[in-house]
């Protein structure tokens, strides 16, 4: 799951940036509007934190633009602003959710995993794949109901494959999900993981799509 | 507590007292007057009526008014009184021709004598008669205005009431009023007596509520300010909470302190702002060696700058005394020095200076860094305002506060870029404000 953050404040973007990361998501952090908005028309974000006291350009302004070229990714604000009226706008912009700063780390996670869940069209907090149950909350894996142990990358890998079934990912994709701009990518990593992955979850789980990526099929989560 | 309705009571019914006295005076005088040509003409009337022969009785219709207190006497020529009547009332003896006042034992007389053939006639009358019958005239005179007094004191009341009507109006539109709403009070249908009053009220009312106003964008503003630094240090509160190796505690603690130490920057700032506020905290206007602050300043930095990589130093200090508040010209400089140590990048070098000119003082920082974009420049000095971008931790209030003092000082602030990069920050006082005291200090 890969998450922009957007915030002037170097202290708070990045403790954000720190717990986001331990929690097992990609975070890349930009600074001003200008920087949100190049980054959002260049890449695929699975969700937006967004400050609105913004230099350059007005995070208000950021998230006009990001729904006027009619991008659905989730928007969650971080402001300092608080007034009933500030949070309206915000959410009448286009926003998913609003939190206002000082905010609980817990809670911002919460409201994260949240957002990415609606965006997925779930409501359970548990992906259930045939045999295979993911809590993205407590990262835990679940094969018929026995713990399976998977490293941050590989579960990040999952998440990203069980977030969508039906969807092929290419590899590409899969890299962009799981490494924030500053991780060094090695050349077929997101293979190895694959590898892994099969390994410990059975073949049946992820399939190859020749030429085009990787894939979980839709009916397991029927 | 006075009452202008008393006083003006007191003052009303003390004239018209004052008044009928006056009038009871004068018709006592002109009654009197009246009075004495009266009875004196009839006084000599009654002489030349006398009978010329004394032994001849007296007409009875001619017998004087017992009222009028009336004494006759007749003396022969040989000098022996011949008649008399009522001489018990005392009169005087006196044989003087014409008129003339007597002082007899039981008070003055009017005395007429007339040399009647061979008999001296005297007719005498006290003069109390005379003097009661004019106070008598007086006080029927003044009588009907000592009924004004109840009236005068009636109509005085109502008038005053109504006339003091729209007070209580103002009286009670302010009563109602909670200590929020500072609008104007309505001043259309006012006496031009009390006009003024309401008028001053509501300037100043205007002005209460422009301060109040600023004071509550400026707690807003603060509120706001103090978020960012609080939101920093609960999350990395948090992050130390929930690190999971040494290292990790280790850098999430060292992030807790920055965090401290910015919020208490920023408190620091707030709290220096707050004071520095007109009128906020009475201090003292004394001499002040401007030259000795500065060089303290600059050696008080000097360890700061050198840890940084930046050079930083006194180019030339003019020996000023300045009247000022010693403490916060202190803080004025500090804050400059401390924004170009922040703001400039090592290596990089400062340079402070305080001269004498021919506009006044002139106290100047120029540092190396990047200076601040030209379209900044005039809202670098507002509350609270931070130049986009910059990466530096700062609380926004810096040149605010020097702003603040040089204008309590007469003082002003200009903020340019230099031609060789960097800002240049100088503090102009006027020569007004260069202390009497110089050369003695």
């Amino acid at each position: 799951m890969r998450i922009l953050l957007v915030e002037d404040d170097s202290m708070i973007g990045a403790s954000v940036q720190t717990a986001l990361q331990r929690e097992g998501f990609a975070v890349d952090w930009v600074r001003d509007g200008i920087a949100a908005d190049t980054a959002l028309t260049g890449h695929a974000f699975d969700l937006v934190l967004l400050d609105l006291g913004l230099p350059r350009q007005e995070g208000g302004t950021v998230l006009a633009r990001l729904r006027a070229r009619r991008d659905t990714t989730p928007v969650l604000i971080l402001s300092a602003r608080d007034t009933v009226a500030d949070r309206i706008k915000g959410l009448n912009t286009g926003a998913d959710d609003y939190l206002v700063k000082p905010f609980d780390l817990d809670e911002l996670i919460a409201r994260i995993h949240a957002l990415l869940r609606r965006q997925a069209g779930r409501a359970d907090p548990v992906i259930r794949l045939g045999h295979i149950a993911i809590d993205p909350i407590a990262k835990t894996t679940l094969l018929d109901s026995e713990p399976v142990t998977l490293s941050a990358r590989e579960f990040a890998l999952l998440m990203a494959l069980a977030d969508h079934p039906g969807a092929v990912l290419s590899v590409a994709q899969l890299q962009e999900k799981i490494y924030g701009w500053d991780d060094e990518v090695g050349s077929n990593t997101v293979e190895v993981y694959i590898h892994s992955l099969r390994k410990k979850l059975g073949t049946g789980l992820i399939r190859n799509v020749r030429g085009v990526g990787y894939v979980i099929p839709k009916e397991l989560s029927e | 507590m006075k009452s202008i309705r008393t006083t003006l009571l007191l003052w009303l019914t003390g004239s018209l007292a004052i008044g009928i006295a006056l009038t009871a005076w004068l018709t006592y005088r002109q009654a009197r007057e009246e009075a004495n040509e009266i009875f004196d003409y009839q006084m000599q009337q009654m002489a030349a009526s006398l009978p010329s022969r004394a032994f001849s009785p007296l007409a009875p219709g001619r017998a004087p008014d017992p009222e009028e207190n009336i004494v006759i006497q007749i003396w022969d020529n040989s000098g022996l009184r011949i008649y008399g009547s009522h001489l018990e009332a005392g009169v005087p003896q006196w044989a003087k021709l014409g008129f003339s006042y007597v002082r007899g034992p039981n008070g003055d007389w009017r005395v007429y004598g007339a040399q009647l053939g061979e008999t001296v006639v005297q007719i005498a009358q006290p003069l109390s008669v005379r003097r009661l019958i004019a106070a008598g005239i007086a006080l029927r005179t003044i009588a009907p205005l000592l009924l004004l007094f109840p009236v005068m004191a009636l109509l005085t009341w109502l008038a005053v009431g109504q006339g003091l009507k729209p007070i209580l109006r103002v009286t009670g539109e302010v009563q109602r009023r909670d200590a929020n709403a500072l609008s104007p009070l309505e001043n259309q249908p006012l006496p031009a007596e009390i006009a003024p009053l309401v008028g001053a009220l509501n300037d100043l009312l205007a002005r209460l509520d422009k301060s109040i106003a600023a004071q509550r964008d400026f707690v807003a503003d603060a509120a706001h300010e103090l978020r960012t630094p609080l939101t920093a240090l609960q999350l990395q509160a948090q992050l130390a909470e929930r690190a999971a190796t040494e290292e990790e505690r280790r850098t999430a603690f060292s992030g807790l302190k920055a965090g401290l130490s910015r919020t208490q920057h920023l408190v620091q700032q707030l709290l220096t702002l707050a004071r520095q506020e007109p009128g906020a905290f009475p201090q003292a206007w004394t001499a002040v060696r401007l030259d000795d602050m500065v060089r303290n300043a600059v050696s008080d930095f000097a360890l700061q700058a050198a840890d940084r990589g930046l050079d930083l130093g006194l180019e030339q200090a003019d020996e000023i005394t300045l009247t000022g508040h010693a403490d916060a010209l202190r803080i004025l400089l500090g804050n400059l020095i401390d924004n170009a140590l922040r703001y400039t990048p090592a290596p990089g070098r400062i340079d402070v200076c305080l001269r004498r000119t021919v506009q006044g003082i002139e106290l100047q920082v120029d540092d190396s860094g990047p200076g601040i974009p030209e379209a900044e420049l005039p809202r670098v000095r507002d509350r609270f305002y931070r130049v986009a971008g910059t990466e530096t931790q700062g609380s926004g209030l810096g040149l605010a506060i020097v702003q603040q003092i040089a204008a309590a000082h007469g003082a002003t602030l200009q903020l340019a870029n230099r031609a060789e990069g960097g800002l240049s920050a100088r503090v102009v006082f006027p020569p007004a404000q260069i202390s009497t005291l110089t050369g003695t200090a």
